[in-house]
């Protein structure tokens, strides 16, 4: 919708204001969006079942996709034209490419559809909340699919995505549990207000990597404490360290990415607003 | 009637399958049938449930005898409102394994929508869901036992009408 519309500011006061911060968000380093076609049906009407799902109510049968990752869910439509009817009329997957494309957009780009839902995608659409500290939150982090706002997102640690082998030293985990979480593919471009330039990689979630790290060393002390030894060993022979590398995130309806300050700290709480030491 | 009396149920190949009265009380279609009767018509005589087959209504038995001390979850409407689950519990977990045959997992996925059991019916949509993640389009058509009705033009046309969500291909 223009924001200068008759609508728009009809419905102003019931809104959130788009505050136009230069964020450099993912949705500003992926192509213009291509208007949407007519809704026109893709196909003719469907000829063959659903197979063995034939016998399950349409309401069961879109509880079932809904409960689907976003890239299965895509494969799906391929399956035949009953199938990519189900997912195309589902409520929820309507919802998602009518209002927020640049979400399900950046989710496939970045490749993290394989373990964000439907309904998961969904529900945090529907919320306005971010989930560190109950502010509006203006932006989706991508990575794994949460509301947050402009603070948290440029301060708070876990929102910030690391290579594997720094997730590997930083929690002292072993390369096949580093390789089980969740991981997005980076698309180069320029990002955050820093305007830091990233370049193609593969980053793994903080979040998932410090919870990782504290259930296979038993507790956040004797991870620590492990890692802080193997630190001390490594430094003996090398020197050096890694810059942080940015989060990217796409946002309603524009999105960001944070830059934190360099994180050479080894003090956290269990992922809330730590500040580096 | 006492909670651990035992109650018969037919199924609709008139397999008959005995339960204890708390257990088929975790179902609220039977539950409410036999509080709505009158006890004396009711009692000693199976109750039909036609509409599941033996196999299909034995696991769901199974399941709600170990469920039977549970609270009964109030049916809700089904859907978004619905907390989205991440994991069953063990004995859960396990008891989906053991079932093994899609065919009979969906069949327990609709008998417990018909009987109205929403915690077995909440489990078996997730397990089902489960087994789909990660499946190609091919691997599913294989899976589900579907048959492919779209021509590849119009396969082609669902691919160019969704071009916008993946830049990269």
């Amino acid at each position: 919708m223009e924001e200068d519309s008759p609508v728009a500011r009809a419905f102003h006061k019931f809104t959130y204001p788009r505050l136009r911060l230069n964020d450099h968000t993912l949705d500003d380093n992926l192509p213009v969006f291509q208007p949407q076609r007519d809704n026109d049906r893709s196909h003719a009407l469907p000829t063959a079942s659903i197979g063995v799902l034939d016998i399950l109510p349409p309401e069961l049968l879109a509880e079932i996709l809904c409960q689907l990752d976003l890239r299965t869910l895509l494969d799906f439509r391929y399956v035949n034209r009953r199938a990519a009817d189900l997912v195309n009329y589902l409520p929820q997957y309507k919802g998602i490419t009518t209002h927020a494309r640049n979400a399900l957009r950046g989710i496939l780009s970045i490749e993290t559809g394989r373990w964000i839902t439907c309904a998961a995608l969904y529900e945090k659409l529907c919320t306005p909340v971010c989930e560190q500290c109950g502010d509006f939150g203006g932006y989706l982090y991508l990575l794994t699919c949460k509301r947050v706002c402009f603070l948290c997102l440029s301060r708070n640690p876990i929102y910030l995505p690391l290579p594997p082998g720094r997730a590997s030293r930083k929690f002292g985990l072993q390369r096949q549990i580093v390789e089980r979480l969740p991981r997005m593919k980076a698309i180069p471009g320029t990002y955050s207000p820093n305007e830091k330039k990233v370049a193609k990689c593969t980053l793994v979630d903080y979040e998932s990597a410090l919870h990782a790290g504290v259930a296979l060393h038993g507790s956040l002390d004797a991870m620590l404490k492990r890692v802080s030894d193997a630190e001390v060993m490594r430094n003996s022979r090398t020197t050096g360290g890694l810059l942080p590398s940015p989060a990217f995130c796409a946002s309603l309806p524009s999105g960001l990415v944070s830059l934190a300050s360099p994180y050479a700290c080894y003090t956290y709480g269990p992922g809330l607003g730590v500040e580096p030491s | 009637m006492a909670d651990n009396s035992m109650v018969t149920l037919m199924a609709a190949d008139h397999i008959e399958i005995q339960a204890t009265l708390q257990a088929v009380k975790q179902c609220a279609t039977l539950g409410t049938m036999l509080e709505v009767l009158d006890e004396q018509q009711t009692l000693g005589l199976p109750i039909p449930v036609l509409e599941v087959s033996g196999e299909a209504l034995k696991k769901v038995i199974e399941w709600c005898e170990y469920h039977r001390e549970d609270m009964v979850v109030e049916t809700e409407q089904p859907g978004v409102a619905a907390q989205i689950l991440t994991s069953l519990p063990q004995w859960d977990t396990e008891f989906f394994a053991n079932i093994g045959d899609k065919d009979l997992l969906i069949k327990i996925c609709n008998a417990s929508n018909f009987l109205e059991i929403p915690l077995l019916l909440q489990y078996s949509i997730f397990v089902i869901a489960q087994a789909l993640r990660g499946k190609s389009t091919e691997e599913m058509r294989a899976f589900l036992n579907i048959e492919n009705d779209l021509t590849p033009e119009e396969e082609q046309k669902i691919r160019e009408d969704n071009a916008w969500a993946m830049p990269q291909n």
